[in-house]
């Protein structure tokens, strides 16, 4: 492909404006993980059903293998790394360490970022809620309900920290 | 080098050198390797409780090396709930041994029987008081042999890590801000694993319709 294809797009990643050069319908998931590094951030269908690829926009959960690099042009895209720091994780994933609730971990970052936009709209969610939420994911391994008990053990932690 | 006894683990009699399955390192930990792969079941903190249990050191010490091809004994598949029996007996013995040949060391320079002394979590203590450890003794040529069978393993009954639950050893990385494991795989490689473009079906989270998938491939 001749480089007048390629555009320049510069996109907020936790945080910081990134500058990517490709074609402007490059999926975010692979400017995050090839362009930028950010490889928290997991392929799975690549078909925007199992939430593997779930990042925040603007703090909402949006399937990030099918969004296509135009449409997050100037806008903040939040990452499983930009959840937490190294030695302090995002209380939702504290919550699944401390219960032991994740297999095999290829889908987990995705539910760890699902729960934190859950958690920043709802603060107190029912266990309803937080099952309807998790839908966005697809788990293969069986640690569902381990999963929505720390989802719910990590909104009243926020709470208590709140 | 004496051909390895008949009655070693199948995996221990297909991998006899004892270095091949662990190594006493200095800093204080022990690196343990498998041949089995850790896919999410647990397997390397389930084979780290065995190497903890029979060295007789906390598993904060001991350190699972992944399974790699060229470094790691070859037990086959990861397949069948065989991993600990394979790995877990081979590991069992071979540690079991490796402790042995640890304490013989500190026996001789100390000449006293080997049986008189104890290991608390890597310390070797003589009933004078005289104290070592693994950590001063370690050296890799001590595991450079072919494992004999000849340590006896502890009975069930002495376990005091085996049969507990502790946390799987593999979660944090898998969690971390910035993981680091298996699944942050390659661009290429992403491609091949979704490239087939089969319909995933998975558990549900709910019985509900409610926020289901939006959509499925062909629907």
């Amino acid at each position: 492909m001749p480089d007048t294809d390629l555009v320049r797009v510069t996109v907020l990643v936790n945080g910081r404006p990134e500058e990517v050069r490709t074609e402007p319908d490059t999926a975010l998931l692979y400017v995050l993980r090839n362009h930028l590094g950010l490889k928290g951030t997991r392929f799975g269908c690549g078909l925007g059903l199992c939430g593997a690829c779930l990042v925040l926009i603007d703090g909402h959960p949006a399937y990030s293998c099918d969004t296509p690099l135009r449409a997050v042009r100037d806008r903040e895209v939040t990452t499983m790394e930009g959840l937490g720091t190294p030695g302090r994780p995002h209380p939702v994933a504290q919550a699944i360490l401390d219960g032991q609730a994740a297999q095999c971990g290829y889908c987990i970052s995705g539910v760890v970022v699902g729960a934190a936009g859950l958690l920043a709209e709802n603060h107190d969610p029912s266990e309803d809620e937080v099952r309807s939420a998790l839908d966005r994911n697809l788990c293969r391994c069986g640690a569902h309900n381990r999963i929505v008990r720390a989802v719910l053990a990590a909104a009243a932690a926020l709470r208590a920290s709140r | 080098m004496t051909a390895a006894s008949p009655d070693l683990p199948p995996s221990l009699a297909a991998s006899p050198r004892l270095g091949d399955w662990l190594r006493v390192r200095p800093a204080g930990v022990v690196e343990v390797r498998s041949g089995k792969v850790e896919l999410g079941q647990g397997v390397l903190t389930a084979l780290a409780q065995v190497a903890a249990d029979e060295l007789d050191v906390e598993m904060a010490r001991v350190r699972m090396v992944a399974a790699a091809t060229g470094i790691s004994p070859d037990e086959g598949h990861t397949a069948g709930s065989l991993s600990v029996q394979q790995s877990g007996s081979a590991l069992r013995v071979a540690c079991a041994e490796a402790r042995v040949v640890y304490l013989g060391v500190a026996a001789r320079r100390w000449d006293v029987p080997p049986a008189v002394l104890t290991v608390t979590d890597g310390a070797i203590a003589a009933p004078d008081g005289r104290t070592t450890s693994y950590w001063e003794l370690a050296d890799d040529a001590l595991l450079d042999r072919p494992a004999t069978g000849l340590a006896e393993p502890k009975a069930a009954s002495r376990y005091r890590i085996v049969g507990t639950s502790v946390p799987r050893m593999d979660l944090p990385d898998k969690l971390a801000p910035r993981p680091a494991t298996s699944t942050t795989w390659s661009w290429t490689e992403c491609c091949t694993a979704g490239s087939s473009g089969l319909r995933p079906a998975a558990p549900r989270w709910s019985t509900s319709s409610r926020g289901r998938p939006r959509r499925w491939p062909g629907s």
